[in-house]
């Protein structure tokens, strides 16, 4: 940091040192479930009886009870086990694909607005295409292709995912590129790459930072969807979406194999839509719910 | 909101709940089937609810008991009186639904008609071997065949028809309104779903006791099984799944009633080439599968291991030994194989193999209890399901390493030959129609199952115990489980036997009781 | 016009998309389809019949012109049958269950953003909104189930699944809508307090009119609009929706047909019901735009 100039700091004070406060229950409730979420994740091998592969067939769709807590599903895979191994793939897709999604977006939207002509006319008539799928069909399109696996969920997820937040990070430069600050920087001589990511990006980040929130539970929901189609993860997996689909099967005698899993599920997306709202307001004091 | 406003809110919601009340169960007996017939004329029907209806509403000449013997329906009698020549005598004063006797002229004029290109019936192949249908008199007729053909008699329980509606002319009217000599009469089949049969005062066995039968479709388990538990059904065959039958079995309202079945499920083997090619790779599979703990779990009870594909009810039946399981004789056959444990217990497979399974949601299952039994003996084994003509068109084209299937009723033990003769893998020239899919080629038991086909019925038995002996040493299928044959009823139906092949002609007999 | 050109440029980009993805695969896209043990005489009749044999502008040309003269068919020979008449008979089938999910979120919405308004901070407005946050967190495809369970199971009062009569939609539309209806709820809730704040409304309620008059004719009148926009962008979302609603219900849309058609590793099927999905999710954005120009002079006036 050898330019720490005066100038500098100008430049940088509309991202900083805003208060980052919950003020609501929501809020609060959003951040106890993405926190158990992740301890789950990191934990859930030392917290599961089972190994999420064992097979026993004498506990075939037993209901809750000591030896399985939440019950058992089918060949006697234990569900808590399976929910607990689940939360950890969720998580994992979830995060790779709001990461990728978001830099990759970030980065074209931001070009795309920086540079405008034919980068920006090029990047958004990409995103037009995007968008002009309904939500999970390029998804389902992809992985059908591709086939199960981890990766390919994230990759489908990404390839559809990063059009919000270009469309954002574009926006963001075309406001903030007419503001003093980085009038300022350019007068002082920054190149165009440095202002981009030293200056425009940083600010942009708020928005970003708010959409990824979002972004989050839908990932989750849609790596879930998946697997109930059949296209998520691999047969065997533990995965949430997997093991609603094999419950549906059972609803009959076990209902317990669809409740639970979707239950986490709910719980998850609830928690996560809740942290969204708390983030935004806590970013964005004018937009604070009537 | 306004008292009017809210009385009429309550009132719609009230239009609604009733309307969502489901319909009443007509009067008679209620049978649900999983699809709809494929065809109510025998001639043309290839699934088994087809077969097991036109054959319902008219029967054939024999029928099998649950040991798969033939036995007698429109013919009191049968016999071989040569090698080539069967003759049938049937039964006195049969008599169709239409009132018009059955006699020896329309079981003729059926054969011919089957055996006849222009019918274009996927069955004529089946009867190539006869030469001649010959009416000796009316109650008798001779089948003159062009070689000696034992297997013949499983094919003749196709359906008799009269006589002027065999042939084509008959074709439209015979499917629009079927017309036999069995118990039961065709009413009415106002869609694909629905299909109402009546008592016939006819029959040769008197009229049944149930005045009415009806079958509908219901695609859906769950709602199949929910129809039972509501009493809004009386029977269904073979057509709910193992894990719902312990809930059924509590149920008060309704029976399980149980035979042990004819189907055969077993794990098939590419033979043509990879480490399945070898013999010792094949025993090593088999004798790290544990078949008894699924037969007790997943069947609940209403499985049997096999040993072959004939199971232990079947006349030609001979006790075998089947797959043992036997994890250290099958880590023996590996390493002699050239298969070593590359480190030891868990770790790295010592081979993997791929396993084709149906996307039906019980074989997966089952599917995913293999790899972990196979894994425990250093076999990987990678879980493939494919949509079911996907999977055929797989193993038709020896596309496949490992593959999960069963036959469904396995009655005719010459099945056998259409399995693992040579001449029966398929191949371009018999439009990939052969089903010895695994490519299996053995002299020796090409020789057993020629003889066996053109023997005489005494001598057949042996024969094809010395056939599953050389299967023993060849393996080219790992022998799984006889599935039971399983009947849900409801109190209304009583005396209903099921049949070890899942028929309906047990409905003859069967009564309806108010409940 | 800009609206025109951008569905346009959307549509051929999907055609690019679903035509030429197979190309993008990495490795031999027949071997993820068909595995590595198939013969060479299936591989190629694959390859021929999705086209991959052929240079990318033939491709797109032989997928565009047989989809569009109706003469496209299913991929694996030898039973190869035309795939259009199969989405003639899915595609009203979809249409209908996303237009009934979209009159029941519409009929439940409503009345619940409405009473929530008009009792900002009450009880009715927690309750209200917290079935609504919590309507949009359930997953679909596990809603469905449920609603199996106590619907069908429990109380028996509709079927579990199929699509013979209209008992068999309830169920189905309402596991569809009940995400958008939540949403819905939220934005006419926030819809109704803006209108509410008006000078219009304080006006009438000063004139003496009876509440419920003030609150749905002037009021909800003129919070209608937002609402419908909002309705207008989501019915494409219940398009995407309706595939895992359909699975679950054994409903047999699109949905179903496109599932059905990966499982047979059909690419041509795949390929057509995408398209169509997006054709109709394209035609649905362009309406609402047409209708909203309609419906707002203000918009109307500017363009």
């Amino acid at each position: 940091m050898s330019e720490a100039s005066p100038v500098a700091a100008v430049v940088s004070e509309p991202v900083a040192r805003r208060g980052f406060r919950l003020r609501t229950l929501g809020g609060w409730f959003g951040l106890g479930v993405a926190v158990l979420l992740v301890l789950t994740a990191l934990l859930g091998p030392w917290l599961s009886p089972y190994s999420p592969e064992a097979i026993e067939l004498s506990a075939e769709l037993a209901p809750p009870g000591p030896g399985h807590l939440l019950g058992a599903g089918e060949n006697g895979i234990d569900v808590l086990t399976h929910v607990l191994h689940g939360a950890r793939v969720s998580l994992v897709v979830a995060f790779f694909a709001v990461v990728v999604s978001a830099l990759v977006g970030a980065t074209l939207g931001a070009l795309a607005g920086y540079l405008g002509g034919l980068v920006d006319e090029g990047v958004m008539r990409v995103v037009d295409v995007l968008l002009a799928f309904p939500g999970i069909l390029l998804a389902i399109f992809i992985t059908s292709v591709l086939g199960p696996s981890l990766a390919n969920v994230v990759f489908a997820l990404s390839f559809t995912g990063w059009t919000g937040y270009a469309r954002l990070a574009r926006g963001q430069v075309l406001t903030l590129r007419e503001r003093e600050y980085v009038q300022a920087a350019r007068a002082l001589g920054s190149g165009s790459a440095r202002i981009l990511f030293r200056h425009l990006l940083p600010n942009a980040a708020g928005p970003l930072l708010i959409q990824a929130t979002f972004a989050f539970p839908g990932a989750i929901l849609a790596e879930a969807s998946l697997s109930f189609l059949g296209l998520g993860v691999p047969p065997g997996t533990p995965s949430w979406g997997a093991l609603v689909d094999q419950g549906t099967q059972y609803l009959l005698v076990a209902p317990h194999v669809a409740l639970f899993p979707g239950l986490a599920l709910a719980l998850t997306v609830l928690g996560f839509n809740f942290l969204g709202d708390a983030v935004r307001d806590a970013l964005d004091p004018k937009r604070v719910e009537r | 909101m306004s008292p009017l406003h809210r009385r009429a809110a309550l009132g719609l919601l009230l239009a609604l709940v009733a309307g969502c009340r489901p319909e009443r169960p007509p009067d008679g007996i209620t049978v649900l089937v999983e699809a709809p017939p494929d065809s109510l004329d025998d001639r043309f029907a290839l699934t088994a609810i087809g077969q097991r209806i036109s054959q319902l509403i008219a029967p054939g000449l024999i029928t099998f008991d649950d040991t798969s013997t033939p036995v007698p329906s429109l013919a009191e009698a049968f016999r071989w009186r040569s090698p080539t020549v069967m003759e049938f005598t049937l039964r006195a004063g049969l008599t169709f639904h239409d009132g018009t006797a059955l006699t020896a002229e329309d079981v003729k004029a059926t054969y011919d008609s089957v055996r006849a290109r222009p019918l274009q019936s996927p069955k004529t192949h089946r009867y190539a071997p006869i030469q001649e249908v010959e009416v000796v008199d009316d109650r008798t007729v001779r089948f003159h065949l062009h070689r000696p053909y034992a297997p013949l008699l499983a094919e003749m329980s196709l359906s008799i028809l009269p006589s002027e509606r065999a042939g084509l002319e008959g074709v439209e009217l015979q499917a629009a309104h079927p017309v036999g000599a069995g118990a039961f009469r065709f009413e009415s089949q106002p869609d694909e779903e629905h299909l109402t049969l009546v008592s016939f005062e006819g029959f040769h066995g008197g009229a049944p006791a149930i005045p009415r039968l009806h079958f509908r479709v219901v695609r859906d388990e769950t709602t199949r099984v929910l129809e039972l538990l509501k009493g809004r059904a009386d029977l269904v065959n073979n057509a709910v799944s193992p894990a719902v039958l312990p809930m059924l079995r509590r149920e008060p309202g309704l029976r399980v009633l149980t035979r042990p079945g004819t189907g055969y499920a077993y794990l098939g083997f590419n033979l043509r080439s990879g480490p399945l090619a070898d013999a010792r790779v094949r025993r090593a599979v088999c004798h790290l599968l544990e078949v008894q703990p699924i037969v007790e779990h997943k069947f609940h009870g209403l499985a049997v291991p096999a040993t072959g594909m004939l199971p232990a009810t079947h006349w030609a039946h001979v006790p075998g030994e089947g797959c043992r399981y036997d994890a250290a004789e099958a880590a023996r056959l590996l390493d002699a194989a050239g298969y070593p444990d590359p480190d030891g217990p868990g770790g790295r497979p010592r081979l993997t193999l791929s396993l084709k399974v149906s996307t039906d949601r019980f074989r997966k299952s089952v599917a995913l209890v293999f790899k972990e039994q196979l894994a425990r003996g250093g076999v990987e084994l990678e879980v493939r399901s494919l949509e079911f003509g996907t999977l055929f068109s797989d193993i038709r084209r020896g596309n496949f390493e490992v593959v999960t299937l069963k036959w469904a009723s396995v009655m005719e033990p010459d099945l056998m030959r259409g399995v693992y003769h040579s001449s029966n893998v398929p191949t371009e020239g018999n439009h990939w129609g052969g089903w010895n899919r695994g490519a299996l080629k053995d002299a020796q038991l090409d020789a057993l199952l020629d003889e066996a086909s053109r023997a005489e019925h005494s001598e057949r038995k042996a024969l094809y115990a010395r056939a599953q002996a050389r299967l023993d040493t060849l393996l080219p299928y790992a022998p799984l489980w006889h599935e039971s044959s399983v009947a849900v009823v409801s109190r209304r139906l009583e005396g209903f036997e099921p049949s070890a092949h899942g028929l309906f002609t047990p409905l003859a007999r069967a009564r309806q009781v108010a409940p | 016009m800009r609206r025109a050109v951008s569905a346009s440029i959307a549509v051929v980009g999907a055609l690019l998309l679903v035509s030429l993805f197979l190309n993008l695969v990495p490795g031999d896209p027949i071997d993820v389809m068909l595995g590595e043990q198939a013969s060479e005489v299936d591989r190629e009749a694959l390859r021929r019949s999705v086209g991959l044999d052929q240079p990318w502008y033939t491709q797109l040309w032989t997928f565009t012109r047989a989809f569009v003269t109706g003469e496209l068919r299913t991929s694996l020979p030898p039973f190869q049958k035309k795939v259009l008449p199969a989405i003639g008979e899915a595609l009203p089938k979809t249409l209908l269950l996303t237009l009934a999910s979209l009159l029941i979120s519409v009929a439940l919405a409503i009345p619940l953003g409405v009473a929530a308004a008009a009792r900002k901070g009450t009880a009715v407005d927690s309750a209200a909104m917290g079935v609504a946050v919590a309507g949009v967190a359930l997953p679909r495809f596990w809603l469905g189930p449920m609603l199996i369970i106590v619907f069908a199971l429990w109380l028996d009062w509709l079927p579990v699944s199929g699509a013979e009569s209209w008992r068999h939609l309830v169920l189905p539309s309402l596991t569809l809508g009940t995400a958008l209806a939540a949403f819905l709820s939220r934005m006419t809730r926030a819809a109704m307090l803006e209108t509410l704040r008006e000078d219009f409304v304080t006006t009438a309620r000063a004139k003496g009119l009876h509440p419920r008059v003030v609150l749905w004719k002037h009021a909800f009148r003129n919070a209608l609009l937002p609402i419908l926009t909002v309705l207008g962008l989501e019915f494409g979302g219940l398009l995407g929706g309706a595939i895992v609603t359909e699975k679950v219900f054994a409903w047999p849309g699109m949905g179903t047909l496109l599932l059905t058609a990966i499982e047979k590793r059909d690419y041509n099927t795949v390929r057509a019901t995408v398209l169509v999905f997006t054709l109709c999710y394209v035609l649905v954005n362009a309406l609402t735009d047409v209708a909203y120009t309609l419906v707002d002079p203000r918009v109307r006036r500017r363009s």
